[in-house]
């Protein structure tokens, strides 16, 4: 299932209306023994692959969650692949990804928390 | 050597989510309704109609032989029962759809052939450049259970040694490229490195390497030039140049990765300092970290010119390319224009008919983007206004993107070795019914536009007839002198042509000619200029074998 993007539908980017006054950048409050299991299973429907690898940064330090391309084999010695880039966002009603190349959205379920990001 | 990087680890969400199978545009247990201008014959079949190509995806994964259950990465297969004549007709649509010369394709019936392999050959161009070279080069396929088990493969054994493969056949002549550093190979014990660049291997436990011909001696030698598993000791002979005599190596195996940036250095000259890199490929999402360390070094000598060694990088991923040129040609440079334009089809627009996507151009990225290191952050650049590119005929790719895309940005590059392997084309690795297949879907394209270097970048002074003429000197690899030695052919040729403006009169006692080349680590044979059926023997040339 697909989510419209925040930024298409709720104008975010102005940041104008009370949910987005709310949304603040975030990482994810996980211990340093737990993974990120749920994590992954939320992006891989976005993703649309069911295995997945986060480059850096940490996304417990960091408001980031890094999504790895399929890595190339030998043969694609051409490859246009990118990492997708996820902001981690907190909200009233708990927290998202959103991809920064088109502003799609994962809502990560609720045994992900979520802590307002301390620069 | 480092490990890849996969920040805390690799997940699979397999065992918490088992997604349907993919949109087939089809039904289940029948056949799929055709669009009006198709038509079923007896059996279900579609019927060819020349000329009318319905959409591939009324065809995918209908199989002659279905799969099921998952892959190795968790994907569950969408197979449903077909034929081979629908996979014919998906091969047909699909190639219709993506392949970047679909107007020279001839258009086959897929009900007469049976075999789908045989099939797909023929799905392409049979156009001849000038130079009488095949314009499709690249067109080739093999079991996606073997392209996934590539695509997930760990480190594997090896001793970190890159052979030339000069003579496959006997008398074969194999020698040693380059060794990785912190390898077994470049470990030295009594002051030598084990292996030595230009060394020929004699002998492999005991085994003639240059004569031997039985099934069991070219089992052997595999077996010792190419480690199954960590731990293997083998013996080798080998002759080092210059030397008299051999000597006895003994190596063990080890987990290795490949190492993207395997020397950076800071030369000393009358004129300014000359940064140096030896870069080797840009596959691994490590490069990206690996490149930017060696640009920051670089920067902070304040060097004045570049000597980039691809001399041995058969390429990679385009957005490293396109960061690294970036880092050479700064932002007077390259600010508001392109790296590279991906070129498809006619047919396709301004869309990329294999994700269906805008056909966004690729930037000069100015910043990193996740590879290896967090993205956002401003990479360096270096302040020069041109750079030296050391190249051979296995310097291909995403390596002869950083040319063309600085061309295209009219930032000099002087090019110092021998032709480039002349592949600007590129594709998207697709699998259907347990094959995945190898077509060229687009051509990359630089900011004005160019991207017709099939037949390679050639140095000024050489005197073929066919590429693109780039300044620089024509320099054979003897594969003598250590790399970053101001003494070694190439790079001492770049030296000179920076003090002179002129090309050096270089000679060599052993020229090396058609190398091919054989990464000693899992199963990795590269033949940058062609990927034949041949290759997919993944450790060793036919010769050899």
């Amino acid at each position: 299932m697909r989510m419209l993007g925040f930024g298409a539908v709720m104008g975010l980017a102005a940041c104008i209306s009370p949910a987005c006054q709310a949304e603040k950048p975030a990482v994810l409050a996980l211990g340093p023994n737990d993974d990120l299991s749920a994590v992954a299973y939320a992006l891989s429907r976005a993703e649309g692959r069911e295995s997945l690898a986060f480059g850096p940064p940490d996304p417990r330090l960091q408001p980031v969650v890094t999504v790895l391309p399929p890595r190339p084999t030998s043969y694609e010695t051409r490859s246009p692949a990118l990492p997708s880039t996820y902001d981690i966002v907190s909200t009233n009603n708990g927290c998202i990804l959103r991809r920064r190349s088109d502003d799609f959205v994962v809502t990560l379920p609720s045994s992900v928390q979520c802590t307002p990001y301390k620069p | 050597m480092r490990q890849s990087r996969c920040f805390w680890g690799c997940l699979s969400s397999a065992a918490f989510l088992a997604l349907g199978a993919c949109d087939t545009g089809g039904s289940s247990g029948g056949f799929v309704s055709f669009p009006n201008n198709g038509s079923t014959g007896s059996g279900n079949e579609p019927v060819w109609n020349p000329g009318v190509y319905e959409p591939a995806s009324e065809f995918i994964a209908q199989c002659e032989n279905p799969r099921s259950g998952t892959d190795i990465e968790g994907n569950t297969f969408p197979d449903q029962s077909g034929s081979t004549t629908i996979e014919n007709f998906w091969l047909r649509s699909w190639t219709n759809e993506t392949y970047l010369w679909n107007d020279e394709v001839p258009d086959l019936d897929p009900a007469t052939f049976n075999d789908r392999l045989a099939y797909f050959d023929l799905l392409k161009t049979s156009a001849v450049e000038p130079s009488g070279e095949d314009r499709d080069d690249f067109h080739f396929s093999q079991p996606t259970e073997e392209f996934l088990e590539q695509r997930n493969s760990a480190p594997s054994a090896s001793y970190g040694v890159s052979y030339a493969a000069i003579a496959t056949t006997p008398p074969r002549n194999f020698r040693v490229r380059y060794t990785d550093p912190g390898t077994p190979a470049s470990a030295e014990v009594g002051g030598l490195a084990n292996f030595v660049r230009g060394a020929q291997i004699l002998t492999v436990d005991g085994v003639d390497l240059i004569n031997a011909s039985s099934d069991a001696a070219v089992d052997a030698l595999n077996a010792g030039l190419f480690p199954e598993t960590a731990g293997e000791t083998h013996t080798f002979e080998v002759l080092d140049p210059g030397a008299a005599s051999s000597r006895t190596v003994t190596l063990v195996s080890e987990n290795l990765s490949s190492d993207p940036v395997n020397t950076v250095k800071v030369i000393n000259t009358g004129l300014g300092n000359v940064g140096y890199v030896l870069f080797n490929t840009f596959s691994p999402f490590s490069s990206e970290e690996e490149i930017v360390d060696a640009m920051e070094q670089l920067q902070a000598a304040n060097v004045n010119d570049l000597v980039l060694d691809l001399r041995y990088n058969g390429g990679g991923l385009l957005a490293i390319a396109a960061q690294l040129s970036y880092m050479i040609a700064g932002p007077s440079f390259t600010s508001g224009r392109t790296f590279e334009n991906l070129r498809f089809n006619d047919d396709a627009g301004d869309v990329n008919p294999v994700t269906g996507e805008t056909n966004n151009a690729i930037p000069f990225y100015r910043t990193t983007l996740g590879f290896s290191l967090p993205s956002g952050n401003a990479l360096p650049v270096l302040n020069i206004n041109r750079v030296f590119i050391l190249s051979t005929e296995s310097t291909c790719s995403a390596s002869e993107a950083v040319i063309n895309g600085l061309q295209g940005v009219d930032f000099e590059v002087i090019l110092i070795g021998d032709v480039t392997c002349g592949k600007p084309y590129g594709f998207y690795p697709t699998d259907n019914c347990g094959e995945t297949y190898y077509t060229i879907q687009f051509q990359g394209v630089n900011d004005k536009g160019f991207g017709g270097y099939s037949d390679g970048f050639v140095p000024s002074d050489n005197p073929s007839p066919f590429g693109v003429i780039t300044d620089g000197c024509t320099v054979v690899d003897d594969l003598e002198g250590t790399l970053g030695d101001e003494s070694e052919v190439l790079l001492a040729a770049a030296l000179s042509y920076r003090e002179t403006g002129s090309c050096p009169l270089v000679t060599t006692t052993s020229p090396v000619t058609s190398q091919a080349s054989v990464d000693a680590k899992g199963p990795a044979l590269e033949l940058p200029v062609n990927i034949p059926a041949s290759n997919r023997d993944m450790r060793m040339p036919e010769g050899l074998r």
